[in-house]
């Protein structure tokens, strides 16, 4: 029986919106069921999902084996608590070297949670052979992939798409494109999605919330797996 | 199934021969081949430590020690002896067991014998592979080269790595990975065997509390060390022994069933 989930959020290459993906799917996971939320910041020492969630969250050195253990024992042990993993980029290899060395995603199963992996495909063709390596690193976590529409397209790359239709994932994800003035708003530290999804952000400009609603219809709309285990929440 | 005696050794102490021992011990527990062993730590005993129900503490120096290791082979029911020399005995054990004839022994095929000379990345720890060469002539040598830290055994060097590695004809080499500082620290502090440890067990059978993640790197590191033991001869040849043996002592039970 599963009940409860580790979120991990990750990329090959950084700025491509996967922060701003983790906080989206943190806030969204507080606002929903009963399981408390804890998001770990992989970004050592200062921090950057981290700003966002102060009073439930850890900062991970994840070249300290005691950082390793405090991260992957604690998910595994934390009954009725969700976990969000905000990856660094340049760990994505190091990170998943352990988690497939420890067989993390079968422990975490057997402990009734379950593991999702969602990858932000960047816009070059080795973005896809990265998610393909980490694909062969999971057992028996869920693997979506997510394409944010404002970096650019992989899949316009000769080629990339028979690559990717070779990866074995279980969802694909669009992330829509924010407008400028939007995406300074919700990257401030004073926005919260939760916040928003409240109502608590009626002194917003009506153009912005009007985009913001738009942009979390059309991820929260997408097709959804039949017959997971897993709540995808978008 | 003929007798076998295992020597893990070297001159040089902090290589790791007692972790090796002790993955040799648990990689033939796991295949169910029954194995003793003697502890040459005397009297501290590491190796004891964790074996303490197969494992004797000895004094190779001691004659009437000598002779629990050496006249004990063919009578005891485990055919399987390892023997964890202390550090800096390994030659004069080899010398001693040349001088009264065991050597001569194993090459006259009346038991099997193998050294595993377990050598750290450093010169002195290389050099010992040239001064035990004069023993080792048509016994089972093997060359546990431990990874103890990221290092390449002088493989950069072409010069260095042919002077100590190219010429060992007689040697089969196998690679110890490097395991994970903070979990081999954790698995010598609760004192028990990899893989109960990894099987979250106490010594004393009850369930422990042992890190996942550490775990997970002990059992990788043994997965790992697995591959090498099983591409020795000595290994394969232990293996198909003792099946043989189930085997036969299967089909004798049948017959006397009959």
């Amino acid at each position: 029986m599963i009940d409860s989930h580790i979120y991990i959020i990750c990329s090959d290459k950084a700025r491509n919106g996967k922060t701003l993906f983790a906080r989206l799917y943190a806030d969204r996971l507080s606002l929903s069921g009963n399981n408390r939320l804890h998001v770990f910041d992989t970004d050592y020492p200062h921090g950057g999902i981290a700003s966002y969630f102060p009073d439930d969250h850890d900062i991970i050195d994840l070249s300290r084996t005691q950082d390793q253990v405090q991260l992957f024992d604690t998910m595994i042990g934390g009954k009725g608590i969700n976990y969000v993993v905000d990856l660094q980029a340049s760990l994505l290899t190091q990170f998943f070297s352990i988690f497939h060395d420890i067989s993390f995603d079968t422990g975490a199963r057997e402990a009734g949670t379950g593991v999702v992996v969602y990858f932000i495909v960047d816009r070059s063709l080795n973005s896809i052979h990265e998610a393909e390596k980490v694909r062969a690193k999971l057992r028996c976590s869920e693997f979506v992939l997510v394409h944010n529409e404002a970096i650019g397209n992989a899949l316009a790359i000769p080629g990339a798409v028979e690559e990717y239709e070779d990866i074995e994932k279980d969802r694909d994800l669009l992330f829509p494109k924010l407008s400028d003035e939007t995406l300074a708003l919700v990257e401030s530290a004073e926005f919260s999605f939760s916040d928003f999804i409240a109502g608590n952000s009626e002194d917003l400009p009506i153009e912005i919330r009007r985009e913001l609603w738009l942009f979390l219809e059309m991820i929260y709309n997408q097709r959804r797996v039949g017959g997971s285990e897993t709540v995808h929440l978008i | 199934m003929k007798p076998t005696l295992i020597l893990v050794g070297a001159d040089k102490g902090g290589v790791g021969k007692t972790t090796t021992s002790r993955a040799l011990l648990d990689f033939l527990q796991r295949r169910n081949i029954l194995a003793r062993a003697f502890d040459t730590e005397d009297p501290r005993g590491t190796l004891h430590r964790f074996y303490p129900g197969i494992t004797e503490i000895i004094d190779l120096e001691e004659v009437s020690d000598q002779m629990k290791v050496l006249d004990t082979m063919d009578s005891a029911a485990v055919k399987v002896t390892v023997v964890d020399l202390k550090a800096g005995a390994m030659s004069d054990a080899l010398e001693t067991f040349e001088n009264i004839g065991v050597l001569e022994a194993a090459r006259n095929g009346q038991f099997s014998l193998a050294l595993i000379h377990v050598v750290g990345p450093s010169i002195a720890s290389l050099d010992e592979m040239g001064e035990v060469a004069k023993y080792t002539k048509d016994i089972s040598y093997i060359i546990a080269r431990n990874f103890i830290n990221e290092t390449n055994f002088f493989e950069w060097d072409a010069k260095t790595f042919k002077k100590y590695f190219a010429g060992l004809s007689n040697a089969r080499e196998i690679d110890v990975p490097k395991l994970n500082e903070m979990a081999y620290e954790q698995v010598d502090l609760a004192g028990v065997t990899f893989s109960d440890f990894i099987s979250n067990k106490k010594a004393n059978g009850d369930d422990g509390s042992f890190s996942f993640v550490l775990r997970g790197y002990v059992r990788k590191w043994i997965q790992d060390l697995d591959v090498e033991f099983e591409k020795l001869e000595l290994i394969k040849s232990i293996i198909e022994e003792t099946r043989s043996a189930s085997r036969n002592g299967s089909d004798e039970g049948e017959k006397s069933g009959e």
